[in-house]
């Protein structure tokens, strides 16, 4: 509930979201001052009641002056905040500013120059405080829109993750394959439907952490090579190398399945004849390496095709892992291709 | 007299599926299957060499595809097809376009039946409708280019793919592909050739060559206003006068 507010609001244009976040503040503030503070306004020696449209000028011209300079404080503060610190000029500046615009103002009220120096003098503390706190507002704000920013990117690559998996071309495929399969060998019919269901309940499972230990990862990867197998029959092989001590290591969920299925598609369902498909997983130093190795079509001509599927990948592993993370993908000596991903080696907390 | 049996070639890069159709095609009366392949080039091979009638033909397969098995069929032996396909909405647009026949995977035994039933009725009705399939094929060489040919090398059918293609030489009503491993003979005309091409890369540069931009190294004078192009790793092709200046502007806009 909060994540989809949060999600509506961070699609708003920039200067909309601070232009209402200040005026639902300063509303809030004037409501309380004005209201609960007990204020009065007195008007040609008469009190004005709370409700009066003289009133509501008046909360209008101070508050509003406040709302412009908050919203253009907001606006301004990505550039007074170089990577998490204040740039003290801007602080500076917006005190004289402001102090200045105000201190005119006291100039022309009581047109003398003491004491719109002495109106200066004693305010600047308080411009100074707003400025302060404005930027800091302006921080906080860039960091929660940063947030917001980086678990939509993750949830789009899980969401185009998970559409990868559920390909339609896949799904008529497998289905026609049980059909024509239930007309001469019933329990394999049987079987793949199984396969299926394992596979479709997998990727509708409801997702509460982005990442998954490698061994739940081939759970899922393992109906879906079966059904590949059963339909491509001896045309596909397929090889595995992973070690125990990687089985445990944590891996974003539904990363292998894009890697393996274009190592099908450029290893087996672009090229005539047999191919196989090696996945394998080793620990090196502090990090993870997985490879997803085919034997089909020369890198060139699978490099030209790899873009959409692998970029889905590249996404994910940018959200997650930033600059510790790659995916690189390069022709290998079985003359086909290999997709080699490096992340950063995590295993999972047992409860102790 | 007995009728001619149907010849029949099933042609679907998934064994299983092959199998399926067969089982319910070995009971249909006056038919018979005359091969299976299982990939584009095995395709055209086959159809070039048993001669079906008819062609179950996947859409979806390795090297190429079942659009491209037709085009790069001759058009004089070219069988009567029933396209099959599980989701290339591409193709299922086109195949509505022209009303063309197709089958949807998953298909069962009794749309199959009647699948083959409708391609009984138009072959009876004088043959295969090659207007459909001209205009599907044009369609398909206009929107996607033809990025794969069929030559025969060796004795044996192989696939040229578009950017391996330096520079396309006519003769007559051949052309050569001229490619890092050597030329290849292909059955077309070079207007054709022109016209399936990608357009970004490969210009006019005489009367009887096309050449890819990219592969030309440099531009040598040659007698009267005409030039030689050298390519990169070797050999030339004549630039004439009449197509110099439209090269020349694409060649310096690379």
């Amino acid at each position: 509930m909060i994540l989809e507010v949060q999600r509506r609001w961070s699609n708003l244009p920039r200067l909309v979201r601070i232009a209402g976040g200040t005026l639902l503040f300063w509303t809030f503030v004037v409501l309380v001052s004005y209201g609960w503070g007990g204020a009065e306004l007195i008007v040609d020696g008469r009190r004005e009641p709370l409700a009066s449209w003289t009133f509501v000028a008046h909360a209008v011209r101070t508050y509003g002056m406040f709302w412009l300079c908050s919203t253009a404080a907001l606006w301004l503060a990505p550039r007074w905040t170089a990577g998490g610190t204040v740039r003290w000029w801007a602080a500076v500046g917006w005190t004289c500013v402001f102090g200045c615009l105000w201190s005119f103002e006291a100039l022309l009220q009581h047109r003398s120059l003491t004491d719109a120096l002495r109106f200066f003098v004693t305010t600047s503390p308080m411009w100074l405080m707003q400025a302060g706190s404005f930027v800091a507002a302006g921080i906080a704000w860039q960091l929660w829109g940063q947030s917001a920013e980086r678990e939509r990117t993750l949830q789009q690559a899980q969401l185009r993750a998970l559409r990868a998996q559920l390909q339609p071309h896949f799904l008529f495929n497998t289905l026609h394959a049980i059909g024509v399969t239930a007309n001469r060998d019933g329990p394999l019919a049987a079987r793949m439907t199984t396969l299926l269901g394992d596979l479709l309940r997998h990727t509708l499972r409801e997702r509460t952490a982005p990442l998954v230990p490698l061994a739940e990862e081939l759970a899922l990867l393992e109906p879906y090579l079966q059904l590949q197998q059963l339909r491509f029959q001896d045309r596909l092989r397929v090889h595995s190398d992973l070690p125990p001590d990687v089985l445990g290591a944590l891996v974003p969920d539904l990363l292998l399945q894009p890697l393996v299925e274009n190592a099908l598609q450029h290893g087996i369902e672009q090229r005539p004849g047999a191919g196989s498909v090696t996945v394998s997983a080793r620990r090196v130093g502090a990090e993870l390496v997985i490879e997803v190795q085919d034997d089909g079509v020369p890198a060139k001509d699978a490099l030209a095709r790899a873009g959409t599927g692998l970029s889905v990948t590249r996404d994910r592993l940018r959200a997650l892992f930033g600059a510790r993370a790659s995916l690189h993908v390069a022709g290998n000596a079985l003359g086909g291709t290999t997709a080699t991903l490096r992340l950063p080696f995590a295993e999972v907390r047992h409860a102790a | 007299m007995p009728p001619e049996p149907l010849r029949v070639l099933l042609v679907d890069d998934e064994p299983l599926v092959r199998r399926g159709v067969r089982d319910v095609l070995a009971h249909e009366p006056e038919l018979v299957i005359v091969g299976e392949a299982g990939d584009g080039l095995a395709a055209v091979a086959a159809i070039e060499e048993l001669r079906p009638q008819l062609v179950f033909l996947d859409v979806q397969m390795p090297g190429l595809d079942g659009f491209g098995v037709l085009a790069n069929v001759d058009p004089a032996v070219r069988p009567a097809v029933v396209f099959v396909t599980a989701y290339e909405q591409y193709a299922l647009r086109a195949f509505d376009a022209h009303a063309l026949d197709y089958l949807l995977k998953p298909f069962d035994d009794a749309r199959l039946r009647a699948a083959l039933q409708r391609a009984r009725t138009w072959l009876a009705r004088g043959g295969s409708p090659a207007g459909p399939v001209d205009a599907l094929l044009q369609q398909v060489a206009v929107e996607r280019g033809r990025d794969r040919f069929v030559v025969k090398h060796a004795g044996r059918l192989r696939l040229v793919h578009a950017h391996e293609v330096r520079w396309v030489e006519a003769r007559g009503n051949y052309v050569h592909l001229h490619t890092a491993d050597g030329p290849f003979l292909l059955r077309e005309t070079l207007a054709a050739l022109s016209e399936a091409l990608p357009k970004e890369r490969f210009v006019r540069v005489h009367r009887s060559a096309l050449v890819a931009l990219d592969a030309v190294a440099e531009l040598a004078p040659a007698g009267s206003g005409d030039g030689e192009l050298r390519l990169v790793g070797g050999g030339s092709v004549p630039l004439s006068r009449t197509h110099k200046a439209e090269f020349l502007a694409r060649w310096r806009k690379r």
